[in-house]
Order: C-alpha cells, then sequence, then structure tokens
C-alpha cells in the first residue's frame, strides 16, 4: 500500500506546530512589549505649552534654584508649578513687552490660570510623594534627567512600575547629599557615599504593594 | 426634637406633597411602560453585541493616557500650598447643640468633615448629618445661578415675578430650608 503522506508532511506538521507556538508567544509578548515603548510610556514626548518657557535660560542662564518655582517639592505630594504672581515678580521688570510673554499677563491681569500640559503623570490608582524623596536624598535629575538642559520639558524615565521598583529595592546608587538635591551636575564619586547616605538618612523604600497602591 | 428633620412633607396640610408624588410615579411608570425599549436596541443581536464587547476591550489597551492640565493659582493665596491639604477647627449647630468639627481642604474646597478629638461632647466622633454637611460647604453641582423652569434666569425677572402682589394667596409657593435652632 503506497504512504497516505507523502515524506515531507511530518516536516510540515512540525513547522506547523512551531508557528503556532511562536504566533501564540507573539499574541502574549508582543503587547508586553508595546505597553513599555514610549510610545504608552510618554517617554522623550515634547509637549506645546501654552507660553514657551524655557528650563534652560531660567536654571542656567539665571541659576534659579528649582524649588523657588516647584515650591511644593519638599513640603507634599505635588511639586506644583509656580502662580502667575511668581514670574510675573521678574518679568515685570524683564523682558516686560515681549509677546512671547504675552499670555503670562493675560493671565494675570485676568485671573484666568495659564493651562499648562502635563508632562509627567502617573495613574489615580499609584500614591506618589515629592517630599519623602527628597528629604531621603533623591535628587530632581535622578527622576527627571537633566531639565536644565532641556528646551521644553519632556519625561526622560519611563514611569513604569518597574523603574519604581527598581530603585527602592538598591537606592544607594541614586542617593545625594540633602544639600545637593536640585544641582543638576552632582554625581556620586564612590558607591561607599551612597551606602554611608542610606545608612545617614535611614533609607527604607516600600517594595510591598501597598507602599504604592493605597 | 429631631423628628422635625425626618418629618418633612407629610407636615404640609393633608399629604398633598405625598399624593402629588405618588402622582407623579404613578404617571412615570405608566409612560416608561407604554414607549418601551428604545428602537436601537432591537438592530443589535447577540453576536454583534459581542462584537462591539470585543472591540472595545481590545482598543481600550491600546489608547495612550489623555494629557491632563497643570492649572496653577495666577495669585495663591496665604498659607496656602497646593498639594497639601489646610484643616480648619469649626463649630456645626445640630438639634441646639454645637458639636466641634474639623474640616479638610483641599485649595479652598472642604472634602472631608471629622469630630474635634479635642470637643469633650463627641471626642472625635461625627454622625451622619455632620459629615453629609461638607456638601453644604461646597457641592460643584450646585446650582450656581438663578433658575426658573430649569433654566438660568435673571434676578429681573425674579422681581418681575415676585414683586407684585399676589392674588392666589401664595398657592404653590414653597420654601425650602435648613432646619434652624
Ligand atoms: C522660573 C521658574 C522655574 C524654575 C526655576 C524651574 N521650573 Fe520646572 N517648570 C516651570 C514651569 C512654568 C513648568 C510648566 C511648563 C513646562 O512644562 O515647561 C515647569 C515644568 C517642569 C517639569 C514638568 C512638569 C510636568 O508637567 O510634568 C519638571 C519635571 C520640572 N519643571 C523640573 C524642574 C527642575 C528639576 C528644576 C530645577 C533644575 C526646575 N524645574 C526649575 C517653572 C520652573
Ligand atoms: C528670577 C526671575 C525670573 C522668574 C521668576 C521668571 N523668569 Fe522668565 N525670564 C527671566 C529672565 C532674566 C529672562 C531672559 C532670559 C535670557 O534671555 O537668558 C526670562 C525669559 C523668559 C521667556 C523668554 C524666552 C526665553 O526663555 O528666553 C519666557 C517665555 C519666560 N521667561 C517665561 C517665564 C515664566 C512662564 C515664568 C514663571 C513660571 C518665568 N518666566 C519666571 C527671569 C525670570
Ligand atoms: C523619585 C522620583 C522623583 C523625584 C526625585 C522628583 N520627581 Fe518630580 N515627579 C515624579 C513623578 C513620578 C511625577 C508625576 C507625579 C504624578 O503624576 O502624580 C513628578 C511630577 C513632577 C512635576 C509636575 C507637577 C506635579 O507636582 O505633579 C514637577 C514640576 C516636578 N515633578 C518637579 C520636580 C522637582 C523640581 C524635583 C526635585 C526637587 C523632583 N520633581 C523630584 C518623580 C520624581
Ligand atoms: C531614584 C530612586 C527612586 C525612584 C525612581 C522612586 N523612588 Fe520612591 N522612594 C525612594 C526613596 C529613597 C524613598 C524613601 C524611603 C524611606 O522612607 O526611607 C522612597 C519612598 C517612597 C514611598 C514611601 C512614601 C511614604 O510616605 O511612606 C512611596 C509611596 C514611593 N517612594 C513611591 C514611588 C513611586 C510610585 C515611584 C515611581 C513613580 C518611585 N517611588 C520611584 C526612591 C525612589
Ligand atoms: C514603588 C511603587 C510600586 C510598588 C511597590 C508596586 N507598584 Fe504596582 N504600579 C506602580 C506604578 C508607578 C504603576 C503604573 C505603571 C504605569 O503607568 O505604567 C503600577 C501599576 C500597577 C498595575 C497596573 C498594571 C499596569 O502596568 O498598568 C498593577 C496590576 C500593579 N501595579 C500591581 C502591583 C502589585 C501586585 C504590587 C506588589 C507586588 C505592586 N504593584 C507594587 C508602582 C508600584
Amino acid at each position: 500500500m503506497p504512504a497516505l503522506f507523502p515524506r515531507w508532511s511530518d516536516t510540515a506538521f512540525r513547522i506547523g506546530l512551531g508557528a503556532v507556538a511562536v504566533s501564540l508567544l507573539v499574541l502574549v509578548v508582543g503587547p508586553m512589549i508595546y505597553v513599555r515603548t514610549p510610545y504608552i510610556t510618554g517617554q522623550f514626548f515634547a509637549f506645546d505649552q501654552p507660553v514657551q518657557f524655557d528650563h534652560r535660560h531660567h536654571v542656567q542662564d539665571d541659576g534659579i534654584d528649582c524649588r523657588f518655582c516647584h515650591d511644593g517639592v519638599d513640603k507634599g505630594k505635588r511639586a506644583g508649578v509656580p502662580p502667575t504672581e511668581r514670574c510675573m515678580g521678574c518679568h515685570a521688570q524683564v523682558w516686560r513687552s515681549s509677546v512671547m510673554l504675552e499670555p503670562l499677563r493675560r493671565s494675570f491681569y485676568s485671573g484666568q490660570p495659564i493651562s499648562w500640559n502635563r508632562v509627567h503623570q502617573l495613574p489615580d490608582f499609584v500614591y506618589f510623594d515629592h517630599s519623602i524623596h527628597v528629604a531621603k536624598g533623591v535628587g530632581c535629575a535622578s527622576c527627571h534627567g537633566r531639565v536644565d538642559e532641556m528646551a521644553v520639558v519632556y519625561q526622560s524615565a519611563p514611569l513604569t512600575m518597574g523603574w519604581c521598583l527598581a530603585c527602592h529595592r538598591s537606592p544607594e546608587a541614586n542617593l545625594r547629599p540633602r544639600a545637593e538635591i536640585t544641582n543638576m551636575e552632582w554625581r556620586q564619586t564612590d558607591p561607599a557615599q551612597g551606602r554611608e547616605l542610606a545608612r545617614e538618612y535611614d533609607v527604607r523604600p516600600p517594595t510591598n504593594c501597598t507602599g504604592c497602591h493605597r | 426634637m429631631s423628628d422635625e428633620r425626618h418629618a418633612g412633607g407629610e407636615q404640609d396640610g393633608k399629604g398633598a406633597f405625598r399624593r402629588d408624588r405618588q402622582e407623579l410615579w404613578r404617571r412615570l411608570i405608566e409612560h416608561a411602560s407604554e414607549a418601551g425599549p428604545p428602537e436601537e436596541w432591537e438592530g443589535i443581536g447577540r453576536r454583534d453585541f459581542m462584537k462591539l464587547v470585543g472591540a472595545s476591550v481590545a482598543l481600550a489597551g491600546c489608547s495612550r493616557e489623555p494629557v491632563g492640565k497643570l492649572l496653577p493659582y495666577t495669585v495663591r493665596p496665604v498659607g496656602v500650598t497646593p498639594g497639601v491639604p489646610d484643616h480648619f477647627a469649626t463649630a456645626m449647630a445640630i438639634d441646639g447643640r454645637a458639636v466641634g468639627l474639623i474640616v479638610e481642604s483641599h485649595e479652598g474646597r472642604p472634602t472631608k468633615i471629622e469630630g474635634n478629638p479635642a470637643h469633650p461632647a463627641s471626642l472625635g466622633a461625627a454622625g451622619v448629618f455632620e459629615q453629609a454637611a461638607v456638601l453644604q460647604l461646597y457641592d460643584p453641582s450646585r446650582a450656581g445661578a438663578l433658575r426658573m423652569r430649569g433654566r438660568d434666569a435673571s434676578w429681573e425677572s425674579f422681581c418681575a415675578a415676585f414683586s407684585q402682589p399676589r392674588t392666589d394667596g401664595g398657592e404653590g409657593l414653597r420654601f425650602l430650608l435648613p432646619p434652624d435652632t
């Protein structure tokens, strides 16, 4: 009796099985990779802002400390954006007739807030607090990158759960003396310094779920 | 004393308010059963329904978060740090007694009322009326302007309607007031 199936049918069957397995894997792993791409996490995305505010000029050229404008950062959850009156504190004098500052003046005299687009945004089910991080020696640059070199602020870290946890599991490399919190150029010179600071500030970040999902 | 608060409508005349309400319900139910389910629903079978559910679940995972806004003050009130709630000690009159309370306020909006632990009568406890009073202080869905038959109206139209002497002897006129002490 002749064979019902030709010789190569076994091979074809194996290749078919393999293809099914691979496509199942792609179906599962594909979305997992996709949600971690910058497209979804919002990393490196530059927003248009109502005023072309430039951190390079204010931080680098004028040497203004981050906390002068983001003054909630060491007091509570939110770093916050400065009220219009604080911008006007300087801009009633400098660049006072510039067209770039027209929305600023309109806001100040009409009482309507400037509506900035949020660059960093965690989902509502995540609890995050700036003040504890700042108090324990985590600098702005560790999470926000070199803001002083950004013409337009973008999100430099993915802000995924894995990213938070990576630091919470071993924070030592990201610690600095409290006096250097807003310093954009400060670097740890040797790892012993991080361990020393962790002991001094008694750093114990939460890694249990309820630490961040309350 | 406390009964007054619950008595409400039954007290006016001979239960007229209650009868009005029953009438309203009867008419609503009648209307609903006459009309039947909306037309479009009948066009969607089980399969179409499953397709739509599937598609919306699939799409839900693909979209980016909408862009949020940061709205700073133009002039920040003294003593306010955005993101850090304030707590104010205050008191509220219930049944003729004052209850000591602490109100949590976020950027000027009260969000939670609790008892004042330092108050000897409540020792920090607060009942339903105290808790619910937060909506009396601030309620974003409260009417912000005068309304007449469901439409925004002006004070001029109010004055026009109420400045002449009434001929009906006050028929249909109702005042809704909070319980008074
Ligand atoms: C002169 C005031 C000023 C100073 C100083 C300043 N900022 Fe800002 N910052 C702003 C304003 C206004 C915005 C909102 C507009 C924007 O996003 O560009 C902002 C936005 C940001 C954002 C993005 C916020 C968001 O939408 O998620 C970050 C992060 C930030 N600043 C970090 C810093 C850091 C770090 C420093 C110090 C190196 C600093 N800023 C110094 C005014 C200031
Ligand atoms: C401490 C003073 C000071 C404060 C506060 C300040 N600015 Fe400025 N700003 C300056 C100076 C100085 C310049 C000119 C910078 C330059 O050309 O180097 C400037 C320039 C600008 C310009 C022109 C474009 C540019 O970057 O050169 C814009 C727009 C601007 N500021 C917006 C703002 C806004 C919005 C705020 C409030 C969040 C603000 N500034 C707060 C001092 C200040
Ligand atoms: C541990 C990481 C971390 C550090 C350190 C940190 N930030 Fe942030 N920052 C975040 C995250 C995460 C958000 C988004 C918060 C949200 O969506 O609730 C954010 C949001 C912001 C915003 C937007 C407004 C707001 O308050 O939500 C500003 C402005 C800001 N940070 C400035 C700063 C400055 C200035 C410093 C340094 C003094 C700093 N941050 C340090 C992680 C950090
Ligand atoms: C660069 C390091 C670093 C990153 C990134 C980081 N954290 Fe932390 N986190 C810390 C340190 C350090 C502490 C302080 C621990 C302590 O209290 O000793 C902390 C503390 C916390 C706490 C405890 C606050 C409290 O009140 O108990 C929470 C919640 C938290 N982080 C949330 C987050 C979230 C959410 C993210 C990601 C968006 C994040 N952190 C990213 C270093 C980091
Ligand atoms: C250090 C803070 C932190 C801790 C601890 C933490 N999470 Fe998260 N979690 C986050 C952040 C931030 C996000 C938002 C990630 C994003 O938007 O991409 C998140 C998102 C999630 C999500 C939503 C899925 C997603 O990716 O959008 C789930 C589910 C979750 N966490 C479960 C857990 C569980 C279970 C634990 C305990 C094992 C835990 N988390 C511990 C910070 C934390």
